[in-house]
């Protein structure tokens, strides 16, 4: 239980929302590359901190936005077939072919990841979560976050290691 | 419905029938095939008792000579370099390992570079549909507070300010309960002549009229309050009484002192006691519940950062009230009867 000084108000909510929807929605569309499934990601779990701002305590918001928009994101990538791996891979490649941009051959690169290492290393890169949040957030061992982590780097360090770009 | 197998495709069908993984009815047909082809038949049973396991002399492996030379720290060594590499690029214990291998630079660099920047110019755009609409109270600032506060003060100051000219009607029956302007008049000239014909005709002392009293000393009139003669019809059907002004007349031979009645006694009444002793309010100016009420009012404004009351009798027969808020003024005139 929360103390009551620790309840989101309005005024709170509101400062929450200045503070978070831009981050929130950055990762979201980091996930899925597309700006609707992102924004219904953002308001969905706005929708549901304000709906529970008697129960999620002010300090814990940050994470309950970012678990609500990760489950929203693993929910759309297995219910929906547009998600598909092989349609990410192959505009991947394509974007690597137009630009040697180190950001955005990586973010071609995260393209091409299974959707829980694209999260987990979204989580730990973009926000700065450490390990156990992000376990927390995920529901994930320490361990799963450490290993998904790992496979994620190995992948994307494959994919600029394979290119003529300067490191 | 069964396969017909051939010579121009028994081939296809030949290890899956050695390893016996046909199913029934193919395999019904391959062996009528067989039947068929005694020759290849031959050959298939050979085939089906073939070793394929060689007699191969063992190859050790040195696994040592595979392995990278790595100066391992207490931490990090060469099975799980990649790991520390990858989850802790920027650890204390990854770059000592690397100044240890130098040759794992490039190695160490590229993990590093796999760090992804958020893009800042991504951002959500209906910020404002997400969030609520405040409580009109909880948006407000100190300085709006006061000024509401202020506002109502004046009101309220306004509404105490507009008794003199105010005029209530519930009539009951029997009872004429309310007072009027005019009613005020009448009474100052009954009272004051009274007063008058009491001082016996000391005519030279200059009573002050009406005209030069000002509105505080008004209230101070005492109020006349007669017993009602009408029914209750008449009084449904009463004509509306004319407001128009009626110059008092002026009358000599009046003592100023009915509008001070208690001063130049050590009495004084509650009102001007509460002025005095509580708020330090002159008792000239608390002569009655309603003055004590308005002048208190006025000091605490008075008293108020940002906040000021002041009121102004100008020539032209207007008395002006002025509250100033936080620089802003609000303003209400007062137009006086004249002759």
């Amino acid at each position: 239980m929360c103390n009551r000084a620790e309840k989101l108000n309005v005024k709170t909510y509101n400062k929450v929302v200045d503070k978070h929807a831009d981050g929130l929605y950055r990762f979201a569309y980091s996930m899925c590359k597309n700006e609707d499934d992102a924004q219904d990601a953002v308001q969905d779990a706005f929708s549901k901190l304000w709906e529970r701002k008697d129960q999620v305590n002010q300090e814990k918001v940050k994470s309950y936005l970012f678990t609500t928009v990760h489950n929203k994101m693993i929910d759309l990538f297995r219910k929906n077939s547009k998600y598909s791996s092989v349609e990410v891979h192959e505009n991947a490649a394509v974007s690597q072919s137009i630009s040697p941009d180190l950001q955005e051959v990586l973010q071609s690169a995260l393209n091409t990841l299974p959707e829980i290492q694209k999260s987990v290393i979204l989580l730990r890169d973009y926000e700065g979560y450490d390990y156990n949040e992000i376990a927390e957030i995920t529901d994930l061992s320490l361990s799963q976050v450490k290993v998904y982590i790992f496979r994620a780097r190995k992948k994307l360090k494959s994919y600029i290691g394979s290119l003529d770009l300067v490191i | 419905m069964s396969i017909k197998i051939d010579i121009s495709n028994y081939e296809v069908y030949v290890l899956d029938y050695i390893d016996g993984a046909l199913p029934p009815d193919t395999r019904l047909s391959f062996e009528s095939f067989l039947a068929a082809h005694p020759t290849i038949a031959n050959e298939i049973e050979e085939l089906g008792t073939l070793d394929l396991t060689l007699d191969q002399p063992k190859v050790e492996i040195d696994k040592k000579a595979l392995m990278m030379e790595l100066n391992g720290s207490s931490h990090i060594h060469e099975d799980n370099y990649e790991m520390a590499f990858a989850v802790e690029p920027e650890s204390a214990t990854v770059t000592e390992f690397v100044e240890l291998n130098p040759k794992l630079e490039r190695e160490a660099r590229l993990y590093a570079a796999t760090r992804l920047k958020p893009d800042p110019t991504i951002t959500f755009g209906a910020k404002s549909e997400l969030k609520k609409a405040l409580p009109i109270w909880e948006g407000m600032s100190n300085n709006t507070w006061r000024a509401a506060a202020a506002i109502l003060v004046l009101i309220g100051l306004i509404s105490v300010l507009n008794n003199v000219e105010q005029v209530v009607y519930s009539p009951r029956q029997d009872v004429k309960d309310y007072v009027s302007f005019e009613d005020q008049m009448g009474a100052f000239e009954t009272v004051t002549l009274a007063q008058s014909n009491a001082q016996d005709g000391d005519v030279k002392s200059m009573a002050r009229t009406t005209q030069d009293m000002d509105t505080d000393e008004l209230e101070l009139l005492p109020k006349k309050v007669e017993q009602s003669t009408w029914s209750p019809g008449e009084i449904e059907n009463r004509p509306t009484p004319s407001y128009a002004f009626q110059a008092p007349k002026i009358i000599e031979n009046s003592s100023s002192e009915i509008a001070k009645p208690r001063l130049e006694s050590d009495e004084l009444s509650i009102a001007q006691l509460i002025g005095k002793e509580v708020l330090g309010i002159d008792p000239a100016k608390a002569q009655t519940t309603q003055a004590l009420i308005k002048e208190s009012a006025k000091k605490i404004i008075d008293q108020t950062d940002q906040l000021a009351l002041d009121s102004e009798q100008t020539k032209d027969k207007r008395k002006i009230f002025r509250l100033k808020v936080a620089g802003i003024e609000f303003r209400r005139v007062r137009y006086l009867a004249s002759n």
